[in-house]
């Protein structure tokens, strides 16, 4: 009887879910905010996680998957466009996760933004931003999977612009929204062509119609959305700079919302990518590409939000990589766990920078581990998540890319750059310790130290439980769709701990010598290429305005405004009619003999000239 | 051309130079001035009388007694310059440039 | 200077252009001119300082010079022709002719002289100076015309209204633009002579009326300077206007007088296809348009750059006299009886 009622059970939780999100908004809308209206969203969410954890074990256990249409929205012959919500293995896992992270850091925000007086505004951004996240995940057709996307870019850009009293802050902003805009293109291109070749914007019958099409344009179009969503190599910038803004919005940025939707497109849309080998390899080398470039910026970074952020980005990387590889799964497996170990750097963060008074720079750390145990320990498990130390949740997934790299037959470059990033994941991730908690102090003497807040340390604690064992959980009950490649050399199957054993002790070594100063002058390009990000913004965003608005200006300004207009225009007939009046004038000194001399000569000329012609 | 017009006008042409392209006094300018109206006289003079144009005889007196006036009016505004110049150099003359 | 004296050399110098004007005979043509060099002397003179002096001594030299030019030119050809009529002139040395005509006008490259003669006499002096005094040379310039080579003639004009717009247009003293607008004036004037003299005769009298405006308000106005003329619009608000005006008719702007005769020259030279020759005096035209632009700018549109506070004789009994406005009128208003002017002349 239990099992019968199961499939009832499953979509009314389900249901439940999205209901309990949607509430407090709803309630915002019509009643007064409620006195404690932060802590109202926190239970809300929190409800809303424990509510989808049961149709999460119920597909855990029966493998039960659901498409539901609840309402035809509208009918645009020969569109129809319904609200509908597909509840597979990505959503229903992706949305239990995404959930507890958030509940982790509403809970942190309580305590972060407590001194903001628009905290209650803030708190519905980020529970909007949430809703968005959770109906782009959902989403059955392109129409809705659209409205997620531009709610996921809107909310980034209003939560990263938090603080716009602050140039930097709307800067990021900007830069998000823009590079956005540009990812959008690509989605819309991709979106154009399926309504205009297939006449649908439902999911599961476009990847029916288009089995035996050439779709490389939709595909290439998705691949350029992720690229803007996910910060992939060239439209990465913003990224790093949407640091500016508050720590809790980093963090659900970076784990579970925004960043992962586009890797989570492509997963989604995989049916499109998975025979074209053209946009698989873009993917791959793309993947590679960023996945290198970032973690070799985050190498010198000293902002230790820059430096998580940074290898936020080169994460991704590793997604898209998994993607280029064929292997949705895998990137999904990396998503998930990601989600636990990069809130959870985050908050640690966060709560590193509140104590020691809004500092966030890792030079002037150093000894937290004695006066912030806790949170200094899940810093590290978080690093060591990163690293892929074995079982913890990133070893799971990140070792399972690397193997599906090592085995596959595909681009050894991209396999090359990859394994270079992974050292240094290990690398950066060294140089956080190091920093932050190794060592003597170098902090103000008068900093308001404190972890002992319960909206400190129990979000904290439960995503460091998240980061410990949820790769375990979910290796265990996710059934790879494709098959893997079970058996390797020893060799290949220990190469990802390999490079990152080798980046760490390498680390270790140039950690060392920091306290030795061996040259006087170091010679200090590589460190400057890192350093200065690959001088990326500098190029796109300084030369590359500054190259046409200068070309403007020669032309414009220069060419027609003072040139022509101008110099060859008014100025320069009245400058020529200055010099030759100044001349004329000139001859005038007064001296009649001169002037006799004149006409005497100009009428020897003139008969002359007359007599002989 | 005859020897005598030739004559005549190299010495109007030598007056008219020196007036022009001399330029120290205004004394010597004048002087230029009184040869180049003496040339002409004798031109005059001459004309009338190869030509036999007994009509024009009185001519070369009327040219004469104008050029007397013109000589007069050039030495009075000689001594007009004299004395609000303080002398006679034509280089003086340069209150009026632009 | 006696009433006596005054009546004595202002008869003199009519005398002596009538004289011009009558004669055939290149002798008493000489004695026209001759008389009236001797007559305006005294006239610039009549305010004894230095700068009157200096006028009238470089007045003199020019003068006598191209007389005896002239002279020597007529006799030149009494000499090969055996003749002394006017009309009658044979080609190379009318061109010598011509030239001297020209040093007597103050037509470029001969025109040195004017400007500094115009700055030390007075206004009223130099208003005989640019009109009577230029009608006995054009008068025999005219009757040689025929015989004058077409390109000296426009050679001369070009070079005329050429210098006279750029010499005007470095000019702060009134008279001294004055001087260059007349050069530019008469470089319109012999532009046409060879071609149409009668045009020459509307141009010449047309430029009259406007200059004889120009000097008697300028008279009136007691103003010698530019910056001097912005003090006008108090003393006599009316005819700070109309001069304006004036000064654009002077330019040769489209609805004023001074617009007939430079339309008229410009048609006519398109019509003996010289259109190059019609285009540059159109172009320097602009030239002096400017610096009459100029003029009545100050003289209408600004106020007296004056920081002191002083008292402005704020709307004197000046009676504008008679003649001025009557010229005035004419100086605006005749383009509309341009048919009429045409069958006059």
């Amino acid at each position: 009887m239990f099992i019968d009622q199961l499939p009832q059970m499953f979509l009314t939780c389900l249901s439940l879910t999205m209901v309990l999100l949607i509430l407090p908004i709803i309630l915002s809308m019509v009643t007064k905010p409620l006195n404690n209206w932060p802590l109202y969203v926190k239970n809300s969410v929190k409800m809303s996680f424990f509510t989808s954890l049961i149709p999460s074990i119920i597909y855990l256990n029966t493998n039960m998957q659901s498409c539901v249409i609840y309402y035809r929205w509208m009918l645009v012959s020969p569109i129809e466009i319904n609200i509908s919500l597909q509840f597979d293995q990505y959503s229903m896992i992706f949305m239990s996760i995404a959930l507890y992270v958030t509940w982790s850091i509403l809970e942190f925000a309580m305590y972060y933004m407590h001194t903001d007086i628009l905290i209650n505004r803030f708190f519905k951004y980020l529970l909007t931003f949430l809703i968005s996240m959770m109906i782009l995940v959902t989403a059955n057709n392109m129409f809705q999977l659209f409205i997620g996307w531009e709610g996921v870019g809107i909310m980034s850009f209003l939560l990263i612009g938090w603080w716009y009293g602050r140039t930097d802050a709307n800067m990021a902003a900007m830069q998000a929204v823009i590079y956005n805009r540009v990812g959008d293109i690509g989605l819309m291109l991709a979106m154009a062509w399926l309504l205009i070749n297939m006449n649908s914007w439902d999911i599961q019958q476009l990847f029916i119609m288009t089995k035996n099409m050439d779709t490389t344009i939709p595909a290439m179009g998705l691949l350029l959305a992720a690229m803007g969503k996910s910060a992939q190599f060239g439209l990465h910038p913003w990224l790093p700079a949407a640091m500016e803004g508050p720590t809790p919005v980093s963090a659900l940025l970076h784990s579970s919302t925004m960043v992962v939707a586009g890797i989570f497109l492509l997963i989604r849309l995989h049916p499109f990518l998975e025979n074209n080998n053209k946009v698989l390899t873009a993917a791959l080398c793309l993947g590679a590409i960023t996945t290198f470039f970032t973690a070799a910026c985050a190498l010198t970074q000293n902002d230790i939000k820059k430096i998580v952020a940074f290898s936020t980005s080169s994460q991704l990387g590793l997604m898209m990589v998994a993607i280029g590889l064929n292997q949705p799964q895998l990137a999904f497996m990396h998503i998930c766990t990601h989600a636990f170990f990069k809130a959870m750097m985050f908050l640690c963060s966060g709560s590193i920078i509140h104590s020691l008074n809004d500092e966030q720079d890792i030079r002037k750390m150093g000894g937290i581990h004695k006066i912030m145990p806790m949170t200094s320990t899940c810093l590290m498990i978080g690093s060591l998540a990163l690293m892929g130390t074995p079982f913890l949740a990133g070893f799971f997934s990140k070792d399972a890319i690397i193997e599906a790299l090592n085995t596959s037959h595909l681009n050894a470059w991209a396999l090359m750059l990859t394994l270079i990033a992974t050292s240094f994941t290990a690398v950066y991730s060294l140089r956080i310790i190091y920093f932050v908690s190794m060592s003597t102090t170098r902090m103000l003497p008068l900093s308001p130290v404190n972890e002992n807040n319960p909206l400190i340390i129990n979000p904290i604690k439960r995503l460091a439980w998240g980061s410990i064992i949820a790769g375990f959980i979910l290796y265990n009950f996710i059934l790879p769709n494709k098959t893997q490649m079970m058996t390797m050399p020893m060799s290949l199957k220990l190469t990802a701990l390999i490079v990152s054993l080798l980046g760490l002790i390498i680390a270790f070594e140039l950690a060392l010598l920091t306290n030795k100063q061996i040259k006087i002058h170091p010679t200090k390009i590589l460190h400057n290429f890192s350093n200065m990000l690959g001088f990326y913004p500098h190029t796109m965003h300084r030369l590359m305005s500054k190259l046409p608005l200068m070309f403007g200006q020669i032309n414009a300004t220069q060419t027609t405004d003072q040139s022509w207009t101008e110099m060859m225009g008014p100025k320069g007939i009245a400058n020529l009619q200055l010099t030759l009046a100044q001349k004329i004038t000139h001859m005038q000194k007064g001296l009649i003999k001169t002037y006799l001399s004149i006409t005497m000569l100009s009428l020897l000329v003139i008969t002359a000239m007359i007599i002989y012609f | 051309m005859t020897h005598i017009l030739f004559t005549i006008s190299t010495a109007f042409m030598l007056g008219l130079t020196g007036l022009t392209f001399h330029r120290t006094h205004l004394l010597s300018a004048l002087l230029c001035l009184e040869g180049m109206m003496l040339s002409l006289f004798i031109a005059l003079a001459m004309w009338s009388t190869q030509n036999d144009m007994m009509i024009f005889s009185s001519s070369p007196l009327l040219l004469l007694a104008l050029s007397a006036c013109e000589a007069g009016l050039g030495l009075s505004l000689l001594v007009a310059t004299s004395r609000t110049h303080g002398s006679d150099h034509l280089q003086n003359l340069n209150l009026l440039q632009c | 200077m006696s009433p006596y004296i005054l009546f004595v050399m202002l008869s003199s110098l009519g005398l002596g252009t009538t004289l011009t004007f009558t004669s055939s005979h290149w002798l008493l043509a000489w004695m026209g001119l001759e008389i009236n060099t001797l007559a305006i002397i005294p006239l610039m003179t009549n305010k004894h300082h230095p700068r009157a002096v200096e006028a009238a001594t470089k007045y003199f030299l020019t003068q006598a010079a191209a007389a005896a030019i002239l002279l020597f030119a007529s006799i030149y050809n009494a000499w090969y022709s055996g003749q002394w009529f006017i009309q009658d002139m044979s080609s190379p040395v009318s061109t010598l002719m011509t030239l001297a005509i020209a040093i007597k006008l103050g037509i470029a490259p001969m025109h040195f002289w004017l400007p500094e003669v115009m700055q030390g006499i007075s206004i009223s002096t130099g208003l005989i100076l640019v009109t009577w005094q230029k009608l006995a040379p054009l008068a025999l310039l005219m009757q040689i015309s025929h015989n004058i080579k077409p390109e000296l003639l426009i050679i001369l004009g070009l070079m005329s209204t050429i210098i006279g717009g750029w010499g005007g247009l470095n000019q702060t003293q009134i008279r001294k633009i004055m001087a260059y607008s007349s050069i530019a004036h008469l470089g319109w004037i012999i532009s046409i002579l060879h071609f149409m003299p009668a045009l020459a005769m509307i141009n010449l009298f047309i430029y009259l009326i406007m200059t004889i405006t120009m000097f008697m308000t300028f008279n009136l106005l007691n103003s010698p300077t530019i910056n001097t003329l912005a003090m006008n619009w108090s003393k006599s608000p009316i005819l700070a206007a109309t001069s304006a005006l004036a000064l654009l008719s002077l330019g040769g702007l489209p609805p004023l007088t001074g617009f007939m005769p430079k339309w008229l020259i410009i048609q006519e030279l398109t019509n003996q296809e010289l259109a190059p020759t019609a285009t540059l005096l159109a172009l320097s035209a602009l030239l002096s348009l400017f610096f009459y632009l100029r003029l009545s700018y100050s003289l209408s549109l600004t106020i007296m750059p004056n920081t002191h506070p002083q008292t402005l004789n704020w709307n004197m009994k000046t009676t504008t006299p008679l003649p001025l406005s009557l010229m005035m009128m004419m100086t605006l208003t005749m383009l509309p009886i341009t048919p009429t002017i045409i069958s006059l002349f």
